[in-house]
């Protein structure tokens, strides 16, 4: 009764607090702008957004930020889809299957699809963080060091196994020297410097943020503007929004890949991109046959897994962040960091010290989610005829877009070479046929697997590997699983050619 | 499509346009035995340099173990690109026009090893091949239009890095603020424009100015983010 009241007490609040609203809708608007721009990531777009909440209230700051994230996570989608240049890394799963659908001319209808997944996948995240609070904490809790490493390492096989689906062992290279990439810098357990070959700049490490936009969008710039008729998306946008039937036959890889994304985002430190990627594979294996032969050539259920994933990852993400104040990812540590400039600690105690304000936080899911739909529908046209200027207009204007948005993260020109170097080297690696997807998710989850696998092999000299083996059932699973991914490329997949 | 850089290496005749995967080639087996030596000396490089980094504590934490374990498989898979691509057609010409298999079992194996450890390949290489080689490379359109756009946009970033000035402009109730990432995105993506757009250069540069400074003022006072500017 109680908690119907408080219920009741925050939409009212809502109802009759017009500037909720308008925060909200500015919030996703700027969010899916800022999602849209190539390479800029959502957690940038929270962390910098943030500094617009200082003079708000407590309330409508909430409101802003739910917008935000929520706009910015859908965002990603547009330059995916309409110029292969994903906006934010979650979306690199909608760029392979929705451009190959814009150049078809049915770019709008891919990317009504995404939106009309990302609504869906929103509601599965909302509703799985109101309904399975408990259950899901508790399965997040279960994922230790060991866990942790072979979550990651799951990540790159399984990216590299479908970014390369017949030479999968093309897609590991590449998410192996992203590896290699991610552990330049200090490392974070002793401090020593990892082939920094005596550089300053190097002591930081490698960012994924300008390893993103070099390989995404510089290298997309080097290798459409030379061409001497680049592909062209048709000005047309044609039918936008997915037909009823369609909607239904997604319905079960949508509630699917809606529990991968929400269960993922409750794990701290695995963010959207890994969620989007394990939709994606799962997705594919459990597809009909005339589906998975669409997969990688532009499939709308491919989008529809990749899309709902990652914005189910937001409910999901929210969940450790709300309930334990462990941020999900970094994005919903952002959402964190809001929650405490307005005086709020999210952790067990939330409820007791500010009562009703995790229903106001779901209510404000809920408004954020609408907003985002309509505004995305708004949007697409106007985007479409954009992106279908021609590429030698388009291309060079982009350009100057990837100096900022590789600059922004850290206000650090060196970033920026960083950017150059990995746009050459993507250009050469796309040149010899190699993925780029794989390295840029290793460069994101390399830290995370390093240290992992660190402090797992430190327990593992105390207690021996086998009683470890036996004891942490979830780890043996997750090691059979990757173990199986790796089977899967070489014995099935990667039989038939390199 | 660009043909193949220089290289003593045979290009699959069979290769074709493939649009699976996220790359639209189907790269040679030639392409990929030269990815393979590429990837292999680099991945013996991170494991030397994995091996020669400090441990400050117990070897399950030093720093160098999950480098090294990542070096050594990136090794061993590139070993097996390399190899499947031999297996595919995939050649590496030697002096007198033999595959490097066929010239190893020919010479024996101990021959061979000598052969390469005295440099003798050094004089025999055939450096007017691979030199007549880069030159076809270099005479496709798309390849020559690529260097020069990697040469602009290696020099535009470089700039953007080396040259930090900015201008201030009074204009009575605002004061309106230039950098020098302004100035020369607005030169570079104009001319980038007049080389592969083909329009007017009063057009080029038009739009070159609006859509620099539309970005860089919602940047600069949209989102308080500072411009790009050298050290």
């Amino acid at each position: 009764m109680e908690a119907l009241a408080q219920i009741q007490d925050q939409l009212v609040l809502i109802a009759f607090d017009p500037w909720l609203w308008v925060a909200c809708l500015a919030g996703v608007t700027l969010g899916i702008l800022w999602g849209a721009m190539p390479g800029l990531s959502t957690t940038m777009a929270m962390t910098l957004l943030i500094g617009l909440t200082v003079g708000m209230s407590q309330y409508t700051a909430i409101m802003f930020m739910l917008g935000v994230y929520t706009g910015s996570v859908f965002g990603g989608a547009i330059s995916a889809v309409l110029v292969n240049i994903p906006g934010t890394p979650d979306a690199v799963p909608t760029m392979i299957e929705g451009y190959k659908l814009a150049r078809r001319g049915e770019g709008g209808l891919a990317l009504g699809t995404a939106i009309s997944a990302s609504f869906v996948g929103n509601w599965v995240g909302i509703l799985l963080l109101i309904a399975l609070i408990p259950a899901i904490l508790f399965l997040a809790l279960q994922f230790r060091s060991w866990e942790m490493f072979l979550l990651s390492l799951w990540g790159i096989a399984i990216c590299g196994s479908m970014s390369s689906m017949e030479a999968p062992i093309k897609g590991w290279i590449a998410g192996w020297i992203g590896l290699l990439v991610s552990f330049v810098g200090l490392d974070a357990i002793h401090g020593v410097s990892r082939f920094t070959f005596g550089s300053f700049y190097l002591d930081d490490g490698i960012g994924f943020i300008p390893v993103l936009i070099g390989l995404f969008g510089v290298s997309e710039i080097l290798r459409v503007l030379p061409q001497k008729n680049p592909p062209q998306i048709p000005s047309e946008v044609g039918p936008v929004l997915p037909s009823l039937n369609a909607l239904i036959r997604y319905l079960r890889p949508s509630f699917r890949s809606g529990i991968i994304g929400t269960v993922i985002g409750a794990i701290p430190g695995a963010g959207a991109n890994v969620a989007s990627f394990f939709a994606y594979d799962i997705g594919r294996r459990r597809a009909s046959k005339a589906e998975q032969a669409k997969w990688g050539r532009g499939s709308y259920e491919a989008i529809v897994c990749s899309e709902v994933a990652n914005n189910a990852n937001v409910g999901g993400s929210l969940l450790p962040t709300i309930a334990l104040g462990i941020p999900g990812n970094a994005a919903a540590a952002a959402i964190l960091a809001a929650l405490q400039l307005k005086s709020v600690v999210p952790g067990p105690l939330i409820q007791v010290e500010n009562p009703g304000l995790i229903y106001f936080i779901y209510i404000g899911l809920i408004i954020a989610n609408f907003f985002m739909y309509g505004m995305a529908i708004a949007l697409i046209k106007p985007c479409v005829k954009l992106f279908s200027l021609p590429k030698t207009l388009l291309m060079p204007v982009i350009l100057p877009i990837c100096v900022l948005g590789a600059f922004a993260v850290n206000l650090n020109i060196f970033d920026v070479y960083v950017m150059l170097a990995s746009g050459l080297v993507g250009y050469v690696l796309h040149r010899f046929g190699f993925p780029l997807a794989p390295l840029v998710l290793a460069v994101i989850l390399g830290p995370l697997a390093d240290e992992n696998l660190r402090r797992a092999l430190l327990v593992f000299e105390d207690t021996g590997i086998l009683t470890v083996l036996w004891e942490r059932k979830l780890g043996t699973v997750l090691l059979l699983v990757v173990l199986y991914t790796f089977y899967d490329g070489i014995f099935r997949r990667g039989r038939s050619r390199v | 499509m660009a043909t193949s850089p220089s290289s003593d290496l045979d290009a699959d005749p069979g290769r074709q346009e493939d649009e699976s995967g996220e790359g639209s080639d189907r790269p040679a087996a030639g392409r990929d035995l030269a990815a393979a030596l590429v990837i292999a000396t680099f991945a013996a490089l991170a494991v030397v340099f994995s091996i020669r980094l400090d441990v400050p504590g117990s070897i399950y934490t030093a720093p160098g173990l999950f480098p090294l374990i990542t070096g050594a498989t990136l090794f061993a898979m590139a070993v097996t690109l390399g190899w499947r691509a031999i297996r595919a057609g995939a050649k590496i010409k030697v002096p007198g026009g033999l595959s490097a298999l066929r010239w190893v079992r020919k010479l024996g194996w101990l021959r061979a090893l000598r052969w390469v450890r005295t440099l003798g390949w050094l004089r025999t290489i055939r450096w007017v091949r691979a030199f007549r080689r880069l030159s076809a490379f270099g005479r496709t359109g798309e390849a020559r239009r690529t260097a020069l756009l990697m040469a602009m946009v290696t020099a535009y970033v470089l700039l953007v890095g080396l040259i930090n000035f900015e201008f201030s402009l009074p204009l009575g109730f605002f004061t309106a603020r230039i950098s020098s990432y302004e100035v020369i995105s607005v030169i570079m993506v104009a001319w980038i424009l007049r080389l592969f757009w083909q329009a007017h250069p009063a057009r080029c540069l038009i739009v070159a100015l609006v859509s620099v400074e539309v970005l860089a003022n919602i940047f600069r006072y949209g989102f308080g983010i500072p411009m790009p500017a050298g050290y």
